[in-house]
């Protein structure tokens, strides 16, 4: 292990709030037990930045690899532009020429310190789980529609606590953070669904009313279900604006998936989207979370946001819940969908090229796409073979399809013999 | 290099090629170049690239340090920087 392989600048510069209000030190990190860490209610923001992640810091000094970071290891040994690489690019690092670009970093010195007298310049704030939406490898912490029937069909005792931004104080002492911080570049929403969540616009309103939207960047994810024209309003006014559009394939299976929406539906409002975004010089991408289900069809998706010169991102290779994991699908299957990734990069100038870090730089959006296929043909090749949680995949859609009145071979006729050879 | 430490105790240098012939630069050094002259530093090709950057009287000068020049010109987004 060496140093190069593991260290990660991102404790010095970012943070994140999760949608219980608690707080993580990156937006990467694996879930855990979220509700474990110090919370809004109980300590200030900067007070857990300034502080409270110097443990993280000293490990990353050391040069030890920290299980939370595990999803970013993993995304760099498929050839996925990960997490640390992004943020690593935001110092001035790259992992090609990492010595030099280290030690030319302006932030070369500052990492010493690792209890910091900055404030975070880049953070994730998730604003709860108001959503209309209930994806089916989402959870109750981030799905308010999924935790309603998580509850009545037996999944849960409880539903999630209402938003830690719908606390005035909790409210007020995050507002208070953002104008102590006065070097902060990025702001970055999500949800539960943002548009829909009253947070939302109260922030959005408030860094106008501070005159912050004339320096910070917003980025927000949204699910292409609602609009809302009062907030897109709002946007307009920022100096620039991140837009991550969720879809997993241009294809009804999206619907099953993505419970709640209607394909047709959120292709008008995407282009409604890309419309607005041109307009105003936004920086645009889809936002994807293959699943076993949707990775047979994500050619699709990659085939419109190639059309539209759109970058395509996801977080991470999916790992909860573990059996939604495109690494269940079994070895003897993914020919099958390595077949359709490859066929689709065949049909592009598929030159290799040289690892495209700034994946929302639109010149290269294109190219980036093209390495993102690649990425998951590589996790196909190599992940181990998972398919012993079939019969689990099978157990859970089964409940929520009784529930849904719905049936995932109606959408995915491709899949009939591996389901049922699991118990479907 | 295993940590931060070893790190700071790496030594390195720019090693700048100009028509074939081989110079060198400390990393925070201000480079000066004659933008006719095909110019590579530590393998980047810098000229003719970013010969559209030079001056009018052909010179093209790299503000130290080399390589966050390199980052703001070969579009790699933004570039944070602590607050002293």
């Amino acid at each position: 292990m060496t140093f190069k392989d593991s260290f990660c600048p991102s404790p010095w510069f970012h943070m994140r709030i999760n949608n219980s209000g608690h707080y993580e030190y990156c937006r990467w990190a694996t879930k855990q037990d979220r509700t474990s860490l110090p919370s809004i209610a109980d300590t200030a923001p900067l007070e857990f930045f300034q502080q409270g992640m110097a443990p993280v810091r000293e490990s990353m000094l050391r040069g030890e690899k920290l299980l939370g970071c595990t999803e970013c290891y993993q995304m760099e040994a498929h050839g996925k532009v990960s997490g640390r690489q992004k943020q690593l690019l935001k110092t001035g690092v790259q992992l090609n020429d990492f010595t030099n670009t280290m030690l030319s970093s302006p932030w070369v010195d500052e990492f010493k310190n690792t209890v910091t007298k900055q404030t975070p310049q880049d953070w994730q704030i998730d604003l709860g789980n108001f959503c209309n939406s209930a994806c089916i490898f989402c959870d109750p912490a981030s799905s308010s529609k999924l935790a309603s029937e998580f509850k009545r069909i037996g999944i849960i005792d409880q539903t999630p606590r209402a938003s830690w931004c719908e606390d005035p104080a909790k409210f007020n002492t995050f507002l208070d953070a953002l104008r102590a911080s006065t070097t902060i570049k990025y702001l970055h929403f999500i949800g539960g669904e943002t548009l829909i969540t009253p947070g939302f616009k109260r922030i959005l309103e408030t860094l106008i009313e501070e005159n912050l939207h004339k320096t910070i960047t917003v980025g927000f994810t949204t699910n292409l279900t609602v609009w809302d024209q009062s907030i897109v309003d709002l946007l307009k006014q920022f100096e620039q604006v991140n837009l991550g559009m969720s879809i997993e394939c241009i294809h009804p299976l999206n619907d099953y998936v993505r419970y709640g929406g209607n394909i047709d539906d959120s292709v008008k409002i995407m282009e409604q989207w890309i419309e607005i975004a041109q307009e105003s010089s936004w920086l645009v991408q889809l936002r994807i979370t293959p699943t076993i289900f949707t990775i047979w069809h994500l050619d699709t998706v990659y085939e419109y946001a190639y059309n539209h010169n759109i970058a395509v991102e996801s977080c991470n290779f999916l790992n909860d819940p573990a059996f939604m994991r495109p690494s269940v699908l079994p070895m003897a299957v993914r020919p099958q969908v390595i077949e359709r990734l490859s066929s689709w990069i065949n049909r592009y100038d598929s030159t290799n090229t040289e690892q495209i870090i700034n994946t929302r730089h639109p010149a290269v959006a294109q190219q980036q796409i093209i390495q993102d296929a690649r990425s998951y043909i590589d996790y196909l090749e190599n992940q181990p073979d998972e398919s012993f949680r079939l019969p689990a995949l099978v157990d859970y859609i089964k409940l929520l399809e009784a529930s849904r009145n719905n049936g995932i071979l109606r959408y995915l006729p491709e899949y009939e013999e591996l389901l049922r050879s699991a118990g479907y | 290099m295993k940590n931060y430490s070893d790190l700071l105790a790496t030594k390195t240098q720019l090693t700048i090629l100009i028509d074939g012939i081989e110079t060198s630069a400390g990393l925070f050094d201000t480079i000066t170049l004659d933008s006719t002259q095909p110019t590579t530093i530590n393998g980047y090709e810098i000229l003719p690239k970013y010969q559209y950057l030079a001056h009018n009287n052909g010179i093209l000068n790299i503000p130290a340090p080399f390589y966050s020049w390199l980052h703001e010109h070969s579009g790699q987004g933004w570039l944070l920087k602590p607050v002293k």
